[in-house]
């Protein structure tokens, strides 16, 4: 299919999707599911009223540091485990525990140990993004093709050139797919948490719900569609453009 | 014959009793209120278990996970492999799919609040947004990457209609469908959770609140411990359902 | 230009059905600039001698060689060209080429003149920037090749680098190796399974037989050089050709 197809079609889905949308909208009602066309004219409303991107930057924010931290424990546990037998034998039923263990779940334990503010926000959201992280490092640790290795070798590089040479160039896709799952995870964690608390993003998709229109809540609904999508494209691109020969075809998916 | 000291089989039980171990030394030097040791868990779990509290919970639990979670198996697996067949179908959905997929469940909660209320239909509706997308992208994906070698000798021995789908589209795409159930399944156990903890408190979304708020932290550990396993169970089952009926799929990855 | 020997190098594998030996006694000696063929079928040890040999995979006993000093480890004065090329992909064409320089600290000016002559030697002028994937096999194996020159070893060792190429561009690759070489004058340790490949290209042939690995016969070849494609019509080639044929069927 040529790309051009390929768009005019993606277009043509999308607007089927929007006209759905708003017929539906129109026959449920603003309190059921506001059409359209009412959300959008609403828009700057529900900004105004909710400090919309205020709130949205605030919790990106915040979700910052406790990702940031993931992606850092997630890196180093996934490069060692994946070098390291004996490691990974003693970290792997632990990791694989945490790994099953729904956020929602912790949610009350947190709370209760870590209060409502900044801390809670941060463990949340690292617990929620350094599994992912771990995991597909590890995996892109173990298999950093042992040709290459040898192929280095026999080039008289030493360990700590190898290293810094092959190993982490080699690691360098694994470690942006598994950043940009954690990301869609870290997100949703945040905002269970901020849910659970009222607070941030989370807060307003909680208070606009509780409107009589859903017009507002819609509208938060679409940004959080949006921001999603568009965080998730412009970790691709990045991938695209700094790991050029590297083809996610045979991935983990989404 | 040596037994390598890092083989998984001699590490796993050496990890786990060594983690316990530190977790239990750790615990008698931190609060009480803020840890709770593995022996006051297990003392905690084995008690719960044996006055029913907690079997009763969990099976009150499941009721809203399982129909949520068979409602969206059975509309996402035939409507998966409809849209898969067809290149543009699937083409047009996908900007779509992906948008949807990208919001976070628990920000749906508000919205099915309105809808189905607070109760049972409102978890039932939850736990099917969790999985719903995840059983569909999963076998869109498999109905998409069938080998086209496959369709074409089918195609070659006249093999077409509902005995082309019987007979080669859905064994092909099996190993992925089944790849869905299993990552839904573990969805569907996340969001059980959820909606219990953001819908009307019951069962063991109820018994998290209840243990956090009483400080009773052994008790939270416990109920998390036993969600975590549960959802491990069921992705064990889903993989054995799965070579069960698909003995001829071997798993090459992890 | 330096030499290579072996003496009585043997190396034992062990499996699930008792010990292979890979290389029993395996002796040979290579000299100054020239270009010797190691001709075997598959699993006679050629890779594995070839490996030891680089210093690569450690011999069970023996002697190994290079200029009267022995080998013990890898080291930049041998160069390995592999089969399955084993290009760096996240690096450029010659990112590859500049690999081992790196390794030793050339500073970069020197670093780059050297890969630019070495791309137009192996005639890869304008895919400086190229990454491996964006490359044709045979354009891939002479970016290996242009790696391995790099570091101006004194020997080189080629293990069946041509092996996964097409019948076509193996062909226009031999040719390709012969003017690299004649401009290079490495001393060259070529392993093959292709009778063909191993007579056009060298000045000697060592036939191999697996199970136990060992050196059958030190053939010498006659012809001159340059070799050109008229070299394989000649009578004399075919008759080489079909003695190496029938001495490894005797074995069998």
């Amino acid at each position: 299919m040529s790309r051009g197809k390929a768009w005019a079609l993606r277009l043509a889905g999308i607007a089927v999707f929007v006209l759905g949308w708003e017929i539906a909208g129109r026959i449920f009602g603003d309190a059921l599911f506001a059409p359209f066309s009412a959300v959008i004219a609403g828009f700057p409303a529900t900004v105004r009223d909710y400090h919309l991107f205020a709130e949205l930057a605030g919790s990106l924010r915040q979700l910052l540091l406790g990702y940031l931290l993931g992606c850092i424990v997630g890196i180093v546990l996934g490069i060692m485990m994946g070098r390291s037998a004996l490691l990974d034998g003693l970290l792997q039923p632990w990791v694989s525990m945490m790994f099953v263990t729904s956020i929602a779940s912790l949610v009350p334990l947190f709370i209760i140990t870590f209060g409502f503010g900044l801390m809670f926000r941060v463990t949340i959201v690292f617990m929620a993004a350094v599994w992912y992280v771990l995991l597909v490092t590890y995996h892109g640790a173990r298999s950093v093709s042992p040709d290459l290795l040898q192929t280095a070798r026999a080039f008289e590089s030493s360990r700590l050139q190898t290293f810094f040479k092959v190993m982490l160039p080699a690691l360098y896709p694994y470690i942006l797919v598994g950043m940009r799952i954690g990301l869609a995870h870290a997100i949703r964690a945040m905002v269970i948490a901020e849910m659970y608390v009222i607070v941030g993003f989370g807060g307003v998709v909680y208070n606009a719900g509780v409107e009589i229109s859903t017009v507002s809540l819609l509208g938060a609904l679409l940004t959080i569609m949006l921001v999603g999508v568009a965080l998730n494209e412009a970790l691709k691109w990045f991938a695209h453009r700094t790991a050029p020969w590297y083809s996610e075809r045979q991935q983990l998916s989404n | 014959m040596r037994i390598s000291l890092t083989r998984p089989l001699v590490l796993y039980p050496v990890s786990i009793v060594l983690g316990l171990g530190v977790w239990e030394a750790l615990a008698q030097v931190m609060p009480r209120a803020l840890f709770a040791p593995p022996s006051a868990v297990l003392g905690r779990l084995a008690a719960m278990t044996g006055d029913g509290s907690l079997p009763t919970a969990l099976l009150g639990s499941v009721q809203h996970m399982l129909v949520g979670y068979l409602l969206a198996a059975l509309l996402a697996i035939p409507v998966g492999i409809i849209v898969g067949r067809s290149t543009a179908i699937a083409t047009a959905v996908e900007p779509i799919l992906n948008a949807v997929y990208a919001i976070p469940p628990v920000a749906l909660v508000p919205f099915f609040m309105i809808w189905f209320g607070l109760y049972f239909e409102g978890r039932v509706a939850l736990v099917f947004a969790m999985c719903f997308f995840e059983i569909l992208i999963n076998v869109l994906q498999g109905v998409r990457n069938i080998d086209r070698g496959l369709l074409d000798a089918a195609r070659s021995l006249d093999l077409t209609g509902l005995a082309l789908y019987r007979k080669v589209v859905i064994p092909a795409a099996s190993p992925f469908i089944f790849t869905g159930l299993r990552v839904g399944i573990g969805r569907a156990v996340n969001a059980m959770i959820t909606a219990e903890l953001f819908f009307s408190a019951v069962y063991l979304g109820q018994m998290l609140k209840t243990s956090s708020n009483a400080f009773d932290i052994a008790s939270t550990f416990a109920v998390i411990f036993v969600v975590s396993l549960f959802g491990l169970a069921c992705q064990e089952a889903m993989r054995l359902a799965e070579r069960v009926v698909i003995p001829w799929h071997h798993e090459s990855t992890a | 230009m330096a030499s290579i020997e072996a003496h009585n190098v043997c190396k034992t594998y062990p499996s699930r059905d008792g010990d292979v030996v890979a290389l029993d006694n395996v002796s040979l000696k290579v000299t100054d600039s020239e270009f010797v063929s190691i001709l075997g079928p598959s699993g006679c040890g050629k890779s594995t001698l070839l490996r030891i040999l680089d210093g690569l995979t450690k011999a069970d006993s023996g002697t190994l060689l290079m200029d009267g000093r022995p080998i013990e480890r890898p080291t930049q004065e041998r160069g390995f060209v592999f089969q399955s090329f084993n290009l760096f992909p996240w690096r450029t064409v010659r990112g590859n080429i500049e690999f081992g320089m790196e390794i030793k600290g050339v500073p970069k000016s020197e670093r780059h003149s050297v890969a630019q002559r070495l791309v137009e030697l192996v005639g890869l002028t304008g895919f400086e920037r190229k990454y491996p994937h964006e490359l044709s096999g045979g354009m891939q194996q002479r970016v290996g090749i242009a790696r391995a020159l790099a570091i101006d070893p004194a020997v080189l060792l080629m293990d069946e680098p041509f092996g996964a190429l097409d019948a076509q561009t193996r062909e226009d690759m031999q040719d390709e190796l012969l003017r690299v070489w004649a401009a290079a004058r490495k001393t060259v340790l070529f392993v093959t399974h292709s009778i063909e490949e191993a007579i056009y290209l060298s000045d000697r042939v060592l036939i191999m037989t697996p199970r136990p690995g060992r050196i059958l016969a030190d053939i010498h070849v006659p012809f001159t050089r340059p070799r050109s494609e008229s070299h394989r019509t000649l009578p004399e080639f075919s008759a080489l050709r079909h003695d190496i044929h029938s001495r490894l069927k005797a074995v069998r």
